[in-house]
């Protein structure tokens, strides 16, 4: 449905030259929520700019439904306009001078439909969005909230062939984000339409994506589905942007296990953990997140089962749901997150289990 | 005339407005490129050229250096200059400190009456400076003058007050500028954090050492550019100079020029000798207005980035409230309550005299009478209104082009476009009136010298400056996300424009339109220059009752202007602060 070859974005000139995109590589299927996810200044919002054409890429190439719409070789460049690409943006950029009608029925004016089949239209619209009653106040009138939802229904109501969303929710307060998350994503299921999503915000990512892009200075570190991502990282910067992770340095004792294990020395002991990707070498990092690991009181821990240490409490957190934990493990410290069911105090010695499918093998 | 927010702030207006076809922004930038050549260019150039000809004829043979030298050897010069010195410095650094204080009085503390005070302070735009030098002298001219008057019939001292003198000159251009430095400076003031200030207070940081450290360092770019605006439009003018300075030959430059080419002994105009002081004058203010511009620019990104002004709390002012309200009363008192006061009651007598229980059996509405009948009067009607509303169009009309391209487009070269839009800072109204001579004297005399056209030509040139920084502040400030919803709802740029830029800028434009056709009403210096029968405005003709010792006719057509100038102003203002309300 949509593709990205090589696309570059140079800013500036000379000395104050920046790449914004350094040669990215996409493929967005028909139909599914692809989210765009990385840190403030990676150039998620130039990709998706590039792919809405207010952006012009340095060059590469750009097709929508196997139709190019950028292209540096051919020199080939169809504006916005004529991209049936819609788009949300951050700031809602909701029209101030229209009524919500007038806001969302805009884009049927530009196709010249008539006023009782663009009636029904906009009322279906609103209807979706859940703003049908809103139709005639003006648009300055509206909360944020509401605000978005002229925005989204604005967006949606051409039935364009891709809907664009630029960072949507982070003007919301919090409650009311999580809210609209899945409204979106239902919305988005409903209307099947190919959705690229822009966030930084990886709790958003992960709960309402299809696959996940992951940038980083301008570059693409990795897609995949949010679990695989999540569980089964190829790369240290996915494994930390996306939730909390201990990368803890070991070495390879034995490259092949069974069932895609391997079996390597930390420095607390020997773990057996998933091999993900061959990694280069003999230096290796070991993922393992901290809600992923296993507390026990050291008395009650069966003795020899694998990935299990013995360690040291040296601090705990109390957070409500979960309690957070500083293990001292050999060499290392590490953190862990256990259930408030159970309290550890600083300077028990506890059984920590790390179980081997959670335990994951990256490059150093 | 207020600060735009300028154009740095404009990085907003990135790169990749996609619809700047190639052909349409080059289009666009070749049209108005030459629209602002033929505006601020050639009458610059044919000046500087007649500065070169013996007889400052620009179509003469040879070029001499003969006026240089006869300007330069003039004794006059050097008087001159410090009298223009003396004058602008004066009157803008007393204007900067007064509306400094005005401004923060009703910003930033808890003075009584704020709104009042903030409207009273604003209202005297509404008295053309002529008609304020008028007014001041119908009060204070030595032998005349009412309060002279007074004072001599309770102390027996004769003219205590000579308004016919530099300090006299220096204080009604004062009270003329003090509105506008005021509005610049209320916003500079509103637009930066009252939040900056508390955070040093909370460090600790005393009141003074709060001003001094945060408050002014943070106003400095905005101050620093009020007065540089002060200093050039106080260079340019020419309404006060003229009438209280010229009668008893204290000359700046501007009344230098009028006198060189419509006093002059031989009774010739001088335009060889005027194209040398306009070419040094030109030369001088360049700078100044460069430096302008950058720092409107660089005041708009700091007062941009710190622009957080709601529910801060207002200095407490104590015992000393409704002294700071006394003190900022003052000023309505002498811009306004005397001079309308002064000009109502002589238009009103039968001759100039004093009031007093005798003079009040003399009151007539002849005066009135007189004017309103007069066929004279109902052309400068028509030919003031039809001139600066064409001028109003005009400048509305070049502004919005010429910022959707500054701000918006960005072609090539739109930098050298946005110096050129203020360009005509750098131009007096006597300069550009006399540049326009020579241009139209030179073009088809009979078609346009004289006439009203011409008028709204040089009302136009000398506005435009205004419009373009009003609308790129607009422009700036209304998000360009607004025109990427609609490009990207699959609007072509005719249709944004039409439904989204266009209806988001019209208070602005509305604004524009409205500030334009006020100072084309009250436009003196260049309805003066270019004066001719057929287009004599409302300004002119006041202008021609008081040179003619018309006293009780002048304050008859001023108490009118006013009043005209008054209820616009006032629309004005409302337009204004609904475009801030957005």
């Amino acid at each position: 449905m949509l593709t990205l070859s090589n696309i570059v974005k140079v800013y500036g000139r000379g000395r104050h030259q920046h790449l914004a995109l350094k040669g990215l590589d996409l493929h967005v299927e028909e139909g599914e929520f692809f989210t765009l996810l990385g840190p403030s200044g990676c150039g998620k919002t130039t990709a998706l700019r590039c792919i809405a054409g207010l952006e012009v890429p340095s060059s590469g190439e750009i097709c929508i439904g196997g139709a190019p719409v950028y292209s540096s070789e051919r020199r080939l460049r169809i504006p916005a306009e004529k991209r049936d690409v819609a788009m949300v943006f951050q700031s809602y950029a909701v029209w101030p001078h229209m009524s919500v009608a007038q806001n969302v029925g805009f884009p049927l004016d530009v196709q010249g439909l008539d006023a009782a089949q663009k009636k029904r239209r906009i009322q279906e619209t609103l209807e979706l969005v859940g703003l049908s009653a809103m139709a005639n106040r003006p648009a300055t009138d509206l909360s944020g909230g509401q605000q978005q939802r002229v925005s989204i229904a604005r967006a949606i109501i051409r039935g364009s062939k891709i809907l664009l969303l630029d960072e949507p929710l982070s003007n919301l307060d919090a409650e009311l984000r999580v809210q609209m998350r899945n409204e979106l994503r239902e919305l988005q299921q409903l209307l099947g339409v190919t959705t690229i999503f822009v966030t930084h915000d990886q709790e958003e990512a992960i709960s309402m994506s299809d696959r996940i892009a992951v940038f980083n200075h301008g570059e693409l570190v990795e897609v995949g589905r949010p679990i695989d991502l999540y569980l089964r990282p190829r790369k240290p910067f996915t494994a930390t942007f996306l939730g909390l992770a201990e990368l803890l340095p070991c070495t390879l004792l034995e490259t092949e296990g069974q069932g895609g294990t391997a079996l390597v020395k930390a420095s607390f002991g020997e773990v057996r953990a998933s091999r993900v990707d061959a990694c280069q070498g003999h230096d290796a990092r070991l993922l393992i997140r901290p809600e992923h690991i296993v507390l026990q009181p050291a008395a009650s821990a069966q003795h020899g089962q694998a990935n299990s240490y013995r360690g040291i409490v040296k601090k705990a957190a109390f957070a409500g749901r979960y309690i957070d934990y500083q293990i001292q493990l050999g060499r290392d410290t590490i953190a862990a997150q256990a259930p408030s069911t159970q309290f550890h105090q600083v300077g028990d010695e506890v059984a920590v289990h790390m179980p081997a499918d959670r335990c994951v093998l990256l490059e150093s | 005339m207020i600060s735009g927010t300028g154009m740095a702030a404009a990085s907003a207006g990135a790169p990749g407005w996609r619809w700047r076809g190639p052909r349409l922004s080059a289009w666009s930038t070749a049209a108005l490129g030459a629209i602002l050549a033929w505006l601020i260019g050639v009458p610059l150039a044919l000046m500087a050229i007649s500065s070169l000809k013996p007889d400052g004829m620009v179509f003469d043979p040879g070029i001499v250096l003969d006026n240089y030298q006869t300007v330069i050897q003039d004794d006059m010069l050097a008087a001159v200059l410090r009298n223009t010195a003396v004058f602008v410095g004066a009157s803008a650094s007393i204007a900067l400190v007064a509306a400094f204080a005005l401004a923060w009085l009703t910003e930033r503390t808890d003075m009584p009456c704020r709104r009042a005070v903030r409207a009273m302070t604003i209202l005297p735009m509404a008295m053309p400076p002529l008609l304020l030098a008028m007014a001041w002298a119908l009060l204070m001219s030595p032998r005349s003058g009412m309060v002279n008057g007074l004072i001599e019939s309770l102390t027996g001292l004769r003219g205590v007050f000579d308004i016919f003198s530099m300090p006299g000159m220096v204080f009604v251009q004062t009270l003329s500028m003090i509105p506008t430095a005021y509005l610049i400076l209320m916003s500079v003031i509103r637009n930066t954090s009252g939040e900056l200030e508390e955070a040093a207070r909370m460090c600790g940081a005393g009141f003074w050492k709060t001003l001094f450290r945060i408050t002014l360092p943070l106003l400095a770019p905005g101050l620093i550019a009020t007065a540089l605006f002060l200093v050039i439009a106080g260079i340019a003018t020419f309404d006060i100079p003229g009438t209280l300075g010229m009668p008893v030959g204290i000359f700046v430059v501007s009344s230098q020029i009028y006198q060189y080419v419509f006093l002059s002994v031989t009774g010739l105009p001088l335009y060889g000798q005027v194209g040398v002081i306009g070419v040094a004058l030109v030369v001088l203010m360049l700078p100044l207005v460069y430096l302008y511009q950058r720092m409107t620019s660089n005041s708009g990104r700091f007062v941009t980035i710190t622009g957080k002004g709601k529910g801060r709390s207002r200095i407490a002012l104590g015992k000393f409230r409704y002294a700071a309200l006394a003190g900022a009363s003052v000023y309505f008192l002498l811009s306004t309550v005397l001079p309308i006061g002064v000009l109502l009651w002589v238009s009103l007598m039968p001759y100039q005299t004093g009031i007093s229980a005798a003079t009040l059996q003399l009151l007539t509405l002849d005066n009135h009478r007189a004017l309103l009948s007069s066929t004279r009067l109902h052309e400068a009607v028509l030919n003031t209104f039809v001139s600066s509303a064409g001028a109003a169009v005009a400048v509305v009309a070049a502004s919005v082009w010429l910022s959707f391209l500054i701000v918006r487009v960005r072609p090539w070269g739109y930098k050298a476009m946005n110096f050129a839009s203020f360009m005509p800072l750098a131009l007096p109204g006597v300069l550009l009136g006399v540049a326009l001579t020579y241009v139209y004297l030179e073009v088809s005399p009979n078609l346009w010298f004289g006439s009203v056209g011409i008028l709204i030509v040089a009302f136009a040139t000398s506005y435009l400056t205004y419009g373009v920084q009003s609308l790129n502040s607009a422009l700036i400030q209304s998000s360009r996300v607004l025109e990427e919803a609609a490009q990207m709802s699959g609007a072509t740029l005719a249709m944004t424009l039409r439904r989204v830029s266009l209806p988001l800028l019209t208070p602005a434009m509305a604004g524009v339109g409205i500030w334009v056709f006020a100072h084309g009403l009250r436009e003196l210096t260049l309805a003066l220059m270019l004066q001719s029968d057929r287009n004599l405005t409302v300004s002119a003709l006041l202008w021609g009752y008081w040179s003619n010792g018309n006293a009780t006719g002048a304050a008859a057509v001023g108490v009118w202007l006013t009043a005209v100038m008054g209820v616009l102003v006032i629309i004005w203002q409302f337009v204004i602060d609904k475009e801030g309300g957005r």
